[in-house]
């Protein structure tokens, strides 16, 4: 399992490209950046997750299937999970205590934590989000992983505590230590967002040439 | 303060005002150099270690208030046919990276075996900035040979180009594996945008005046002399800034809010002030002279440059006569109708060097501006989905009108593309007709998608809220994110259609570089220009002496060369 090393900002900017490549749209490619940001910089695995999300079959208006309205009673239909993003920023957009927790099975469950953390420090609320087997703690202060981390996807409840189990992790922002494999097919990804180099293009540019010295 | 009355974004945020933007006292470089006063800091060069071929490595210490960064430099042989200011350039003449803390043997080998690589290697969270740079050749070997000969180079020659080396990026925020802006949270004087990156390229000029000076004295030996003083602060670091500086305005929409706000809120203060004093008059008249003279000697090939600096200088000479003649500035709220009579008889340009200039003696009114200049976009970024669409709707017509209002049917409204390159992920703009890769359009196209949301608006249930549309729309998702933004950030957004074949990513450029603290703008297309930063600064070695702030030129050109036309 080799590790490479990476900037948040290079986390960020690397899973926003990657999700644009991957044909989410411009907005919800900013929410995958944002979050793969914030799950690092509380040591979660937010570029594993990104990476395992953009990989799988799954219900997203992004992608041509349905969006999850669980507040409506829908659900993931022939074995798709619904999109984690898009549960992500269903949560991220409302109290997520009155969004709809039924939704199934969720593709990359983990991201719901970005939205979790977010309303803990704006709120000073603390949430769990549990998943078979384990959860993580959002608190204003930080994090904690209970017991396993989850599947790739996983049916998902979120409750509210009265106070968090310590220690929490704060939030850091020195680079991360991610997975190289990981990271490469995040930056093939994103490389769809490129336009190829054509002697045109480079000599229409962007800029200063050797002509200019 | 509370009532002031800022200039309202429709004025402001317009391509053609912000392409005119001159640097202030709240400018990044400016920021920096009077913190490092301010707070006594002390710089040394622990190490210089460079080779008669002026090839090695040197470092510059810079220490105040608990803190320690460290300039490491590499000079480099590179071969002329080399040498380019493009992103996609491989090896450069001198590479840089600023340092957090003190640098050992083994970080200096660490760095040895990276840094000279810039985007092709890695650095690690102890590194701020990276950074390299190119000589301007012809000045290079003029100012070499006449110190090595022990007679000092031309002015004329010097005040031509204005530097001896130009950076062609300076790398931040976390690239390359560089640390996190957050790293930085809290520090005194290093707590702000870019302050690290000017403070590196400060450093970079130090190096740069040594290195010309060693290699004077390894080909002249004991006949070499040293830069004068004045010919050494004429000289700042130049700067090839293209199209990759463009996007950040636009991806970046609370952070250019934050910065234009203090640069308003400066202008509001000043401009409520009930009355001068012989202090501020006496200031303003200063910066006002320095800036006639460097207008006159401000040069530019380029047909809209030419242009601009043509209305700068008879700008420059109505105000002279105004001055003169009707004494403003000894009426009552002297600076705001010195500011209004500018907006009835100047040019664009000649209107934000005024309300630059009127800055300038107010330090201790609006100083503390800089300190807001920071943002935490994380923070910023979540969207309201409580929001009804009808306040959508509402919101998007009175933020977005000048969006909505355009007719993105016509031919040249939609010609260009911007798009990022797959040779080295160079950002670059295309003609949407003649290119190919415009499915892989960059977004900044905003007024077009405000157009598109507002479309999608007119046919939905305006008594759903935004959570409940963007399920179905996540196409809308980034719109809707910014015009939440908007609502509290006024200065968020530049209000022209950025796709359009007019457009001067120029204009861009400018605004983020006159807040960087550069001068003398010197367009070479409509897409990349050269600047200079730090011209007329001190170094490290003379940091303390004189008056704050009393090197900064305003209305951009070098002192050398308005020197030289104020004695002809």
């Amino acid at each position: 399992m080799t590790l490479t090393r990476r900037s948040l900002s290079e986390i960020r900017a690397t899973a926003q490209k990657a999700a644009r490549g991957a044909g989410c749209c411009w907005g919800m490619a900013e929410e995958a950046g944002f979050a793969a940001r914030l799950l690092e910089a509380h040591d979660l695995a937010g570029v594993a997750t990104v990476d395992a999300l953009l990989a799988a079959p799954r219900a997203c208006a992004c992608a041509g299937g349905v969006a999850p309205r669980g507040g409506q009673g829908e659900r993931a239909g022939e074995g798709r999970a619904l999109c984690g993003l898009s549960v992500m920023a269903r949560l991220s957009d409302g109290d997520p205590l009155q969004c709809a927790s039924n939704w199934g099975e969720v593709a990359g469950p983990l991201l719901l934590a970005g939205a979790l953390l977010v309303h803990a420090q704006r709120t000073g609320r603390i949430f769990e989000l549990s998943w078979p087997g384990g959860s993580v703690i959002c608190a204003p202060e930080g994090c904690r992983v209970m017991g396993a981390l989850p599947a790739d996807r996983a049916a998902v409840s979120i409750q509210l505590l009265d106070a968090a189990p310590l220690p929490l992790v704060p939030a850091r922002c020195d680079g991360r230590a991610v997975l190289a494999s990981a990271w490469q097919r995040l930056e093939d990804l994103a490389a769809r967002t490129y336009v190829p180099e054509t002697e045109a293009s480079r000599a229409a540019g962007a800029g200063p040439d050797a002509a200019s010295q | 303060m509370t009532g002031l009355s800022l200039r309202p974004p429709q004025q402001v945020m317009r391509l053609s005002r912000l392409g005119s933007a001159h640097q202030t006292r709240l400018s990044f470089m400016r920021v920096v150099l009077r913190g490092l006063r301010r707070g006594g800091w002390q710089i040394t060069r622990p190490l210089w270690k460079i080779d008669a071929q002026g090839v090695g490595r040197a470092t510059y210490r810079v220490a105040g208030q608990g803190q320690v960064y460290t300039l490491v430099a590499f000079a480099h042989d590179l071969p002329p046919e080399q040498r380019s200011d493009r992103v996609i350039a491989e090896s450069w003449d001198a590479t840089f990276a600023l340092v957090d803390g003190e640098v050992s043997e083994d970080d200096l080998n660490r760095l040895a075996d990276n840094v000279p690589l810039q985007e092709a290697g890695r650095v690690s969270d102890r590194e701020l900035v990276l950074s390299r740079a190119n000589r301007s050749v012809r000045l290079w070997d003029h100012v070499v040979e006449r110190l090595a000969s022990g007679t000092q180079p031309d002015p004329a020659i010097m005040a031509e180009v204005g530097y001896l080396m130009r950076t062609t990026a300076v790398y931040g925020s976390g690239k390359f594996g560089a640390a996190d802006h957050a790293a930085l949270s809290g520090r005194a004087l290093m707590d702000g945008p870019f302050r690290a990156e000017m403070l590196a390229v400060w450093l970079i000029r130090a190096f740069v005046r040594d290195l010309v000076e060693h290699m004077a004295r390894t080909r002249g030996g004991s006949a070499a002399v040293p830069l004068a003083r004045d010919l050494a602060e004429s000289l700042g670091i130049g700067n090839s800034t293209g199209l990759g500086m463009a996007p950040f305005l636009v991806n970046h929409p609370a952070l250019l809010d934050a910065w234009i706000t203090a640069r308003e809120t400066a202008l509001a203060r000043v401009c409520a002030q009930d009355a001068s004093t012989p202090e501020t008059r006496a200031g303003f008249g200063a910066a006002f002279d320095g800036a006639c003279a460097n207008v006159a000697g401000w040069h530019s090939a380029h047909p809209l440059q030419i242009a601009k600096l043509d209305a700068l200088r008879e700008d420059c000479a109505r105000l002279s006569a105004y001055l003169r003649t009707d004494d403003p500035l000894g009426a009552e709220q002297p600076w705001a109708a010195l500011y209004s009579w500018s907006q009835r008889h100047l040019s664009v340009e000649g209107q934000e060097l005024v309300a630059a200039l009127m800055l300038e003696p107010h330090g201790g009114l609006i100083d503390d501006l800089a300190e807001k200049m920071g943002v935490d976009e994380m923070a910023r970024h979540c969207l309201d989905g409580a929001v009804r669409l009808d306040k959508v709707q509402r919101d998007l017509r009175a933020q977005y009108d000048w969006a909505l209002d355009l007719d993105l049917e016509q031919p040249d409204a939609q010609a260009r593309f911007w798009y990022v390159s797959a040779a080295k992920q160079e950002p670059r703009l295309g003609r949407r007709a003649q290119e190919l890769g415009a499915e892989l359009e960059q977004p900044l196209d905003i007024a077009r998608a405000a157009q598109a949301l507002g479309r999608a608006l007119s046919v939905a249930d305006l008594t759903q809220c935004v959570a409940d549309f963007v399920m179905t729309h996540p196409e809308h998702r980034r719109m809707l994110r910014r015009l939440h933004l908007n609502r509290d950030a006024p200065y968020s957004e530049i209000r022209d259609n950025l796709l359009d074949d007019a457009i001067l990513p120029l204009n861009m450029l400018r605004l983020k570089l006159a807040f960087f603290g550069a001068t003398r703008f010197d367009p070479r297309s409509d897409r990349w220009l050269r600047i200079t930063m730090y011209q007329g600064a001190p170094y490290p070695d003379d940091l303390h002496d004189g008056a704050e702030d009393a090197w900064v030129l305003h209305g951009g050109a070098a002192p050398g060369r308005a020197g030289q036309i104020a004695a002809e």
